[in-house]
């Protein structure tokens, strides 16, 4: 009931979201795919969402966690965050407090001060859709935001491609064996042409330098 | 009129000094008695014999003796006056009170002692008297010996005294004895009542939100009863105030998640950038307030329905008539499902009960066994009477419901794992409420072995129809 208007909210400032609605299903879909982010219902039929994030902890799991859930009582805050969990939302929530949440949660991810990545003459935040090159507003589609996004959360390193369609596409979502390297030609058409770079066999990184 | 309070004490005391006061006046009745008859036969004896020994001594000489005044025979003046009780080495002053007189037939007083009035002392007639002469009762022999009687007497209040004495001096202790044991025992109930002090603090010093049981060490076995009762109604207090408070714990949770739902869909509406986006957002509010409607609904009908145990306006309800209506009732929703209800077992079935709530109940477990029931799929309702109760139950194919957890499906939002579909989460614990009140039972059990569910609800037969 609240997962499909999440999944909404999300995809819409640039998130990739899978959806799934119990806690086999989310062990299924973690074990398939890279994921940055958790949101945990702890209510979930089949396997409540503590058993979830014991189990994802036990095997090594370093994806951040948020729970949301309805149980405010401070003993179950505590057990959520000594389980491992990052975050604690109680429901009822505000919107833009749990996007500001998962804000902060993707900052210590990529270990970003703030909402804006600067690089050189290149500006992105990771709280609006746009793009700004040498002071010029350029307006992406979601998966060429999330790739520039990517590379610039990850500055000094090569990206793999499969690192890239784990990021851009979700688990059990297709994805076309030129679809990535579609995204890099308009990034590179829509910024610069040296915006991104090939590593021959590796696969790509940021070319603007600091 | 009820019985006006008292005090332990105080009725023990009194009917203590009510009772010690018929026996001890009894006992003295008695006493007195016994005293009277014993001095009775000493004093008479002693007269009978004092009279004989004068008529040895003197009365013969008197006869024959020609006197001009009687003779008397003068008391020591050492003895005192009659008024001293204390002997001395010439007498004792009681002698006074002692006394005989000798006359002749023809009633002249021929000797008297000093303490003898010169009046006569007694009718001239054998055997004993009373008499009253010069202002004294006094006891008298009167014994005739040839021309003369001799009177020996003694003055009633000698004797008197002397049963006086003895009396006293039988109940005199006992009194003490009884003001010492009235104080001893007004000590004791002290003492006794005590506990019940010690008890009523402890009450009244509580903290009034505690439900925790009185615990009092050395208390009297008389008085565990009573803090026994009073514990165990504390703990039903508590249990009662504990259920109501998971209640609302998990109603509070239960609400909180379509009231989230409502809220954030109106938010993305809000957001959504084109039209059809946003009546998208907005349906599905609308379909969460639906949901958190409900379960409000759920909430009310509940804590209504456990409210009104005892208050319920009962009469003679039929419960197949109540099946049919309800089935009519739901039937758009079984249309839905494409499901409908097969009944066994016609017949009349007559429960003495409110019957809202036992529409609520049959309505309740017909929507469980649609929802969770197969779709499409038929759901089994039968009636019966078996000895003096009327057994209903509701059936529906599909996934059985593991044993561990049969038990668990009535308690207020308990949903199994595993299942997915949307319930109030009380819609089972307002049927186990309803059917409590009614003294019945319910139980689920597998349609077949591992496979389908079975309500099965027991109510006791109305006792008799006509």
């Amino acid at each position: 009931m609240i997962a499909a208007g999440l999944e909404l909210a999300l995809t819409r400032v640039h998130y990739h979201v899978s959806r799934v609605s119990s806690g086999l299903s989310a062990q299924s879909a973690l074990a398939a795919g890279h994921y940055d982010l958790v949101i945990l219902d702890l209510g979930l039929p089949g396997m409540d969402g503590y058993q979830v994030l014991e189990s994802m902890r036990k095997a090594g799991s370093l994806v951040s966690v948020l729970i949301l859930s309805a149980r405010d009582a401070l003993k179950d805050r505590v057990r959520g965050l000594d389980l491992g969990a990052d975050d604690y939302l109680t429901k009822p929530f505000e919107l833009d407090e749990l996007l500001a949440r998962v804000r902060v949660l993707e900052r210590r991810r990529s270990q970003q001060a703030s909402n804006s990545l600067t690089i050189g003459d290149l500006q992105l935040n990771i709280d609006s859709p746009e793009v700004s090159w040498k002071g010029r507003s350029i307006d992406l589609p979601r998966r060429e935001w999330m790739l520039l996004k990517l590379l610039m959360q990850n500055p000094q390193r090569v990206c793999s491609r499969q690192h890239i369609q784990d990021a851009l596409y979700g688990w059990g979502e297709g994805c076309e064996s030129n679809a990535i390297d579609v995204h890099v030609h308009h990034l590179r058409r829509k910024i610069t042409p040296d915006v991104v770079l090939t590593v021959r066999g590796l696969g790509y990184r940021l070319g603007v330098n600091s | 009129m009820p019985p006006p309070d008292y005090s332990m004490r105080r009725r023990l005391l009194w009917s203590l000094l009510v009772s010690m006061l018929v026996v001890l006046g009894s006992l003295g009745f008695f006493s007195k008695w016994v005293a009277q008859e014993e001095t009775e036969e000493i004093f008479s004896a002693r007269l009978a014999t004092s009279s004989r020994v004068l008529e040895a001594l003197l009365a013969r000489q008197l006869e024959k003796a020609t006197l001009a005044s009687p003779i008397v025979i003068e008391l020591p003046e050492e003895i005192g006056a009659d008024t001293g009780d204390k002997p001395n080495a010439s007498g004792h002053p009681y002698e006074n009170k002692i006394a005989f007189q000798v006359w002749s037939v023809e009633g002249v007083l021929l000797a008297r002692s000093s303490s003898a009035p010169s009046e006569r002392l007694g009718p001239l007639e054998p055997g004993f008297h009373e008499h009253r002469a010069d202002s004294a009762l006094w006891k008298v022999f009167a014994l005739r010996s040839g021309g003369v009687w001799i009177l020996a007497a003694e003055k009633d209040e000698v004797q008197q005294e002397m049963i006086e004495e003895i009396t006293l001096s039988i109940i005199s202790p006992l009194i003490l004895g009884g003001l010492a044991l009235l104080v001893v025992v007004n000590l004791i109930a002290l003492r006794a009542v005590r506990p019940v002090e010690a008890l009523a603090r402890s009450i009244a010093n509580r903290d009034p939100a505690s439900l925790q049981p009185i615990s009092l060490s050395g208390i009297p076995v008389e008085l565990l009863p009573v803090i026994n009762e009073l514990n165990a109604l504390l703990g039903r207090v508590e249990e009662a105030f504990s259920r109501e408070q998971r209640l609302m714990d998990s109603a509070a949770h239960e609400l909180r998640t379509p009231i989230s739902a409502v809220h954030l869909h109106i938010q993305n509406a809000l957001n959504a950038p084109h039209g059809h986006e946003k009546n998208e957002s907005l349906q599905q509010a609308l379909e969460a307030s639906r949901r958190a409607a409900k379960m409000a609904e759920q909430l009310l009908v509940y804590s209504r329905v456990s409210a009104s145990a005892g208050m319920e306006v009962k009469s003679l309800v039929a419960l197949d008539v109540v099946c049919r209506d309800l089935i009519e009732v739901l039937r758009p929703v079984l249309q839905s499902h494409q499901q409908r209800v097969d009944i066994v077992g016609e017949g009349q079935a007559f429960v003495f009960a409110e019957r809202t709530k036992l529409e609520r109940l049959v309505r309740n477990l017909l929507e469980n066994a649609a929802q969770y029931g197969e779709k499409p799929g038929v759901i089994g309702l039968s009636l019966a009477l078996d000895d003096g109760k009327v057994v209903l139950s509701v059936a529906n194919d599909g996934t059985a419901i593991p044993d561990e957890e049969k038990s668990r499906i009535f308690i207020p939002y308990y949903r199994i794992l595993g299942h997915s579909t949307f319930g109030s989460g009380l819609g089972l614990s307002i049927v186990q409420e309803i059917v409590s009140q009614m003294s019945g039972s319910v139980r689920v059990e597998d349609k077949t072995p591992g496979r389908g569910a079975r309500f099965v609800v027991t109510l006791p037969a109305a006792p008799s129809h006509g």
